[in-house]
């Protein structure tokens, strides 16, 4: 296999302070919240693939790693193999435009003070186009690429919808010729249709564009339109994670099965967090062993002690779960599968 | 290509938001009568001050031994005169440019100053961002006039050495607010992706940082004018403002205290003129927020 376009390899994030200050001060020693935690993750270009979990599973701060909004407490974010840390500056610059962002909140993710065309043409100024008419062109050709006529150009944000403001923030990233476009929640903000819409839109410029995504949502329904392959997180750890045919056809983790319950079709289930029975565990302080087991209908005497690691199981899917791996994972035996890396883990102490 | 109908797509669209930045001020304002009558109030303080040649004759600072505590209207002098025969009029007029100057000398360059510290510490984060908000926290732990009179102390009462202290003292208030309004900034999609976009840190944060700080900080420096006019006021008034005789409104209503009983016009006019001018930069504070509120 040739060289993915984005390889995220043992990527943690770990914050130092717990969120609240009362744990904060009932907990005397020095605590970390383990937000992300030894997550592999490959994209292949023109492939997408979807992030999914309850919120505050991780997702979201996965998703500014892998943006390099923030630096990784562990592990690294390669693009083409490259680090752009270590790159020269120009190349560097270049690596960091091909992966762009589009964020769930419609509105703030336009600068409700310009215009439509002039934020977009912004992009292509700092990119070093210098002729205003070739400006000019281009943004009217990333406007109607997203659905927009050319002379909304002089359209503020404050004259669109929320389904609008999205499309705009889409061109926007578009005008950087971004390879990869990290897009957290993008329609989870959006009504039911206008959800549609804009999905239909991520698709068309997938195909036109060869664009690679990766597809940050909640709602596992909305992935099993558009994702080639899925993560599922549950408390910063991947706990199923293969091909979406196989992962929808028979999800192998507890977990998937009961998001999967929960949103049998597209655009149903706008909220998860009810999906599933009981509640999240604090992400301060997750459970022993496998950190699913207080919510989990299978629980066994071994998952309350033994982390679970992530192994292969029918279809090429991974998932991390007692049932499928018995208690004696063998890492080695896991052959590294495309298009998505599972990280073996590591077995807690009991 | 599938291009919408726009009606369609701009159906739910939002009520305007922040326009007020895109359109000429006098449009902004209509329906605005607190914005117009600040600006207003403000123009004609500003005018009779700065033209002050035109509408008197007198100078503020001869003394005339023959015209001394003339009543107003009497001998050709509109207001009467003070104790040393000076014309109250022209003295109120010149000395109203001081305290224009104050308004604006002190306010102005706290407002850039102070915005500037108050963005880079939040875009910066880190320890730089703790060290300077500590010390922005140590200029509130002191109570702001005491801060002032001790630096005038220090360098001796002037016009120069007033501003000084102003401005040491008072660019607090708007770092700090520059600073929460640029956190809540580096929140928004639209400057996390200016940062993916591979923007400059100076672009995003002049472009697309600044125009949500702007209004906030605007609003303030009307209250703080108000304030470092009165404060200059009570400098003069306690004598360590601008040195006599120069006239300034603070001290003129110093000065009159002692004829308080026969000649009260003396001091009177004085603070008359000086809550005009604050009233008029409340008002224009009120209009300007206002134009805020329009906009979230
Ligand atoms: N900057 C931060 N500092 C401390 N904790 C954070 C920070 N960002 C996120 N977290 C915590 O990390 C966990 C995961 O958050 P997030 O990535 O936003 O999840 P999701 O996007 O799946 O809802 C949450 O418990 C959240 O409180
Ligand atoms: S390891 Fe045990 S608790 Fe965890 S998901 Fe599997 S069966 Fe449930
Ligand atoms: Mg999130």
């Amino acid at each position: 296999m040739s060289t993915p376009l984005l390889e995220a390899r043992g990527l943690s994030k770990h914050y130092p302070f717990p969120r609240t200050a009362g744990q904060w001060v009932r907990r005397a020693a020095p605590r970390v919240l383990r937000a992300v935690d030894d997550v592999d993750l490959t994209v292949e270009s023109g492939r997408t693939v979807g992030v999914v979990g309850e919120t505050g599973s991780g997702k979201s701060t996965l998703g500014r790693l892998l943006l390099r909004l923030e630096r990784p407490t562990a592990g690294e974010v390669l693009i083409d193999g490259v680090s752009p840390e270590e790159a020269a500056p120009a190349r560097a610059h270049q690596l960091r435009r091909d992966v762009q962002v589009v964020l769930q909140d419609p509105y703030t993710s336009l600068n409700p003070y310009l215009t439509i065309g002039s934020a977009i043409e912004e992009v292509l100024t700092v990119g070093g186009m210098t002729s205003h008419e070739e400006r000019r062109a281009r943004v009217a050709e990333l406007l109607e690429q997203v659905g927009f006529p050319a002379v909304w150009s002089e359209r503020k944000p404050g004259q669109l919808s929320g389904g609008g403001r999205q499309r705009v923030s889409i061109a926007r990233a578009l005008a950087a010729g971004p390879r990869l476009i990290v897009a957290d929640e993008p329609v989870s903000a959006l009504d039911v249709s206008v959800q549609a819409q804009v999905l239909n839109l991520f698709q068309r410029l997938q195909r036109e564009l060869d664009l690679a995504y990766v597809f940050i949502t909640h709602d596992l329904a909305v992935l099993e339109r558009i994702a080639d392959s899925v993560v599922v997180l549950y408390l910063g750890r991947v706990v199923e994670t293969g091909p979406a045919d196989a992962l929808f056809a028979g999800p192998g983790h507890p977990y998937t099965q009961a998001l999967l319950n929960a949103a049998p079709a597209l655009g149903r289930s706008r909220s998860t967090s009810s999906a599933v029975t009981g509640e999240l565990p604090d992400p301060a302080s997750p459970p022993a062993g496998c950190t699913f087991h207080t919510r989990c209908p299978f629980v066994m005497d071994v998952c309350r002690t033994t982390r679970p690691a992530l192994t292969p199981i029918a279809g090429g899917l991974h998932a991390a779960c007692h049932l499928h791996a018995g208690s004696t994972p063998d890492p080695q035996a896991a052959s590294r599968p495309q298009p998505v890396t599972p990280d073996p883990g590591t077995p807690a102490t009991p | 290509m599938t291009v919408l109908d726009p009606a369609q797509v701009g159906r739910d669209a939002a009520p305007r938001r922040a326009r007020w930045l895109a359109v000429p001020l006098p449009r902004a304002a209509r329906g605005r009568p607190a914005l117009y009558a600040g600006a207003g109030l403000l123009l004609v303080i500003s005018v009779l001050c700065l033209g002050a040649p035109l509408f008197t004759s007198y100078s503020p600072t001869e003394i005339d031994a023959l015209a001394v505590l003339v009543t107003p209207g009497s001998g050709g002098h509109l207001l009467g005169t003070d104790e040393f025969g000076r014309d109250l009029w022209a003295r109120l007029l010149y000395g109203g440019r001081y305290d224009l100057a104050i308004a604006f000398g002190a306010t102005t360059v706290t407002l850039v100053v102070g915005t500037a510290i108050g963005m880079a510490s939040a875009y910066a984060g880190g320890w730089v961002d703790a060290v300077v908000m500590r010390i922005v926290d140590l200029f509130f732990a002191f109570p702001f006039i005491v801060l002032v009179i001790a630096i005038i102390a220090a360098l001796g009462p002037s016009l120069r050495n007033m501003f000084i202290a102003l401005w040491i003292a008072s660019w607090v208030g708007y770092a700090r607010i520059a600073h929460g309004q640029t956190s809540s900034a580096s929140r928004y999609g639209y400057v996390i992706a200016a940062g993916c976009l591979g923007y400059s840190r100076r672009r995003i944060l002049v472009r697309h940082v600044l125009p949500s700080v702007l209004p906030f900080v605007t609003v303030f420096a009307m209250v703080d004018a108000v304030g470092n006019v009165l404060l200059g006021a009570s400098l003069g008034f306690l004598g360590i403002g601008i040195p006599q005789p120069t006239p300034e409104w603070g001290s003129m209503i110093s000065g009159g205290q002692a004829y308080v009983l026969s000649n009260w016009q003396l001091s009177l006019i004085p603070g008359l003129a000086l809550v005009l001018l604050g009233v008029a930069f409340s008002l224009l504070g009120d209009g300007l927020a206002d134009l805020l509120r329009a906009k979230g």
